[in-house]
């Protein structure tokens, strides 16, 4: 009885045990997520990032924007 | 205090980053997740502009970049957006707001400012623009709290 006892407390610890490092695991990889975003951010010249800065499509999508703004005005002056 | 950014105050943070004078007032905004927003409308302008760009007729628009690139920025310019979810809504009250603008002055403004205007005060929010013709205008007609950040002296 007692060796048997013994055996499921083991097997229980080494659950729980296993359980932990699934959750501690978990918890490092979250944490190493946000440093190398931390990182990627600090890295770039010390400035907040520029994620638009090589877009080469910019200039086009401005002017893209403001066409729709164009057609938002003339729809809402159809209204009346 | 929270603040909305009109989509070219958010065009120039993601363009320029910290770069401009703008820029490094917008980083500094203590708990940006809370109080560095933008509003659905800043949402609609960013897609909405992406799609026009795909429609582009490459025979009449010289150095227009290949379909797949603009759609590789199409994705990108989403994913970033998904970085300001939720954004405030236009929802019921600020519609009524928006209609309390008079028709002379939403017809002399960009509609989409007088929206976000609009959602602005119902949220007890200051837009962050400098679109200072339009904003100066609204604000004749529904009390908006707006600042240009463009400038050195703002």
């Amino acid at each position: 009885m007692a060796r048997t006892l013994s055996y499921d407390y083991n097997i229980f610890i080494s659950g729980v045990h296993a359980g932990i490092g699934v959750a501690v695991r978990a918890i490092v990889n979250t944490q190493s997520k946000t440093a190398a975003d931390a990182i990627s951010v600090s890295g770039h010249a010390q400035t907040f990032p520029a994620p638009f800065a090589n877009d080469p499509t910019w200039d086009s999508f401005m002017r893209s924007i403001e066409e729709y703004r164009d057609l938002s005005d003339a729809f809402e002056r159809s209204l009346e | 205090m929270v603040y909305i950014l009109d989509t070219n105050t958010l065009g120039d943070f993601w363009r320029y980053g910290e770069n401009k004078p703008l820029g490094k007032r917008l980083a500094r905004i203590p708990n940006p997740q809370e109080n560095r927003r933008i509003s659905v409308i800043t949402f609609e302008e960013m897609i909405g502009g992406r799609a026009l760009d795909l429609r582009r007729d490459p025979n009449n628009v010289p150095d227009l970049q290949p379909l797949h690139v603009r759609y590789h920025w199409l994705m990108e310019t989403y994913a970033r957006l998904r970085d300001y979810y939720p954004p405030f809504p236009f929802d019921e009250a600020a519609q009524a707001i928006f209609e309390s603008i008079p028709k002379a002055i939403r017809n002399n403004t960009r509609v989409n400012d007088c929206k976000i205007a609009a959602i602005a005060v119902h949220n007890d929010c200051t837009v962050i623009s400098a679109n200072q013709k339009d904003f100066s205008r609204i604000e004749t007609a529904i009390p908006v709290k707006w600042e240009d950040w463009t400038t050195e002296d703002s």
